[in-house]
C-alpha cells in the first residue's frame, strides 16, 4: 500500500474502514496503523461526522406499503378497463384501432373489401372486352398501306 | 421459496419459515405470484425509499418514483436474469434510472421536504437538532451533480461495495472513485462555507 493509494481510498470512501474496498482493507488498515497522524484521515473524519448527522429516512408508511402491494391488482384493472398496461399504452395502431372493440370485424371487413374489389374488377374487364389481339388485322399497318391510303385521299 | 420446516415437537404447529431469496421471489413474480411481490415489497421498500428520497430530496416524489419502480418490477420481472446480476443490483438500477429521469424533467416548483425523524422516543430538542443537521446534509447533497449524489448515496449511505455501486452506475471502479472524491470534496467545501 502506497501513501498515494491510501489517500485515494480515504478521499473516496471516507475514514471509516468498513467502507473501504474489501480487497485493500487489510493493507490500508496496516498502513493507517503506522501513519495515524495523516492529514487526509482527519479531513475525512470531519466530513464523515457531518454526513453521519443525516436523519435516517422514515420507514414507508403502512398506507404506502399497501399501495405498492396493490400494484398487481391495479395493473390488471388498467388492462381490462382502458387497455393501459401499467402506465404504458397497449393500444393497437392504425386500422386495428378502429376495430378495437369489434375483433371479428377486424377480420371480415378487409376480406369483404378484397372480394368486392375483385368482383368489380372482373365485371369492368368483361364489359369492356374488345377481343383478343389475334382478331385484329394488323396487315395494313405492317405493309405501309396506310400511307398509300392518305396519298390516295389527297388526290 | 418459503418452506415450512416441522419442529418435530408434539402439539406444536409452529414452523420455522425459511425466507425465499430475492431471486426466487422474482421467478415467482414472473409467473404472476402476487404474494411473492408483496414479500419483495415488504423486504425492500424502506431501503429504496431512502435512496429515492436522498436522490430527489422530496418524500412525495420519492414515493412516486418507488411506485413506478415497483410497477416496472411487476411488469418486467420475466426480463430479470439472475445469472447476469443480483436482484438488488438490478433493482437499484431501476430505481436510480427512474430518479435520474425525474431529476432531468423540468419541475415547476420545489415542494417542501417532508422528512420524518426515525427515533420517536427522542426529546423535542433532540429532534430539532437532528432535523437541523439532517437538513444541512440534505441541502449539501442537493448541491451536488446527480452522479456524485448517486455515488455517495450508494457507497456511503447504503454502504454498498464499490464493485456493486460501479455496476449499478455502469462505470469502472476507477471512475466511481473519481466521482466519489469530487463529491466529497464539494461537500466538504459546502460544509466549510456553512461553518464560517
Amino acid at each position: 500500500m502506497t501513501q498515494e493509494r491510501f489517500e485515494q481510498i480515504v478521499s473516496a470512501y471516507g475514514a471509516d474502514m468498513r467502507r473501504w474496498p474489501s480487497a485493500e482493507r487489510a493493507d490500508a488498515a496496516a498502513f493507517l496503523a503506522q501513519n495515524e497522524t495523516l492529514d487526509v484521515v482527519a479531513k475525512a473524519q470531519t466530513l464523515d461526522h457531518f454526513l453521519d448527522s443525516e436523519t435516517p429516512c422514515a420507514p414507508a408508511s403502512p398506507d404506502f406499503l399497501q399501495s405498492l402491494m396493490a400494484i398487481p391488482r391495479k395493473t390488471r384493472t388498467d388492462i381490462l378497463q382502458d387497455g393501459r398496461y401499467g402506465g404504458f399504452a397497449a393500444q393497437p395502431a392504425g386500422w386495428q384501432t378502429a376495430f378495437k372493440n369489434r375483433p371479428r370485424m377486424a377480420i371480415y371487413a378487409p376480406s369483404t373489401a378484397f372480394v368486392v374489389a375483385m368482383i368489380m374488377g372482373l365485371w369492368f374487364g368483361a364489359s369492356n372486352w374488345v377481343g383478343t389481339p389475334e382478331t385484329v388485322d394488323l396487315t395494313p399497318y405492317l405493309m405501309g398501306s396506310d400511307i398509300a391510303f392518305y396519298e390516295d385521299s389527297e388526290e | 421459496m418459503t418452506r415450512n420446516i416441522p419442529t418435530g415437537t408434539a402439539g406444536e404447529d409452529a414452523a420455522i419459515q425459511v425466507e425465499a431469496s430475492d431471486e426466487v421471489l422474482m421467478a415467482r413474480i414472473a409467473a404472476g405470484d402476487e404474494q411473492a411481490f408483496s414479500q419483495l415489497v415488504t423486504r425492500h421498500a424502506d431501503r429504496f425509499l431512502g435512496l429515492a428520497q436522498r436522490m430527489l430530496g422530496n418524500r412525495d416524489e420519492a414515493q412516486d418514483a418507488l411506485q413506478d419502480a415497483f410497477s416496472r418490477l411487476w411488469l418486467k420481472a420475466s426480463q430479470f436474469d439472475p445469472k447476469a446480476a443480483r436482484f438488488t443490483t438490478w433493482f437499484y438500477r431501476v430505481v436510480t434510472n427512474g430518479c435520474l429521469d425525474r431529476l432531468r424533467k423540468p419541475r415547476p416548483l420545489a415542494l417542501a421536504e417532508d422528512w420524518d425523524t426515525a427515533d420517536d422516543s427522542a426529546s423535542a430538542d433532540e429532534i430539532m437538532e437532528k432535523r437541523q443537521h439532517g437538513d444541512a446534509v440534505r441541502a449539501a447533497l442537493k448541491t451536488l451533480p446527480e452522479r456524485q449524489r448517486l455515488a455517495l448515496s450508494l457507497c456511503y449511505f447504503d454502504e454498498l461495495s464499490n464493485q456493486e455501486a460501479a455496476e449499478i452506475m455502469k462505470i469502472s471502479i476507477k471512475a466511481l472513485e473519481s466521482i466519489l472524491v469530487r463529491g466529497r470534496r464539494a461537500l466538504r467545501s459546502h460544509f466549510m462555507k456553512g461553518r464560517h
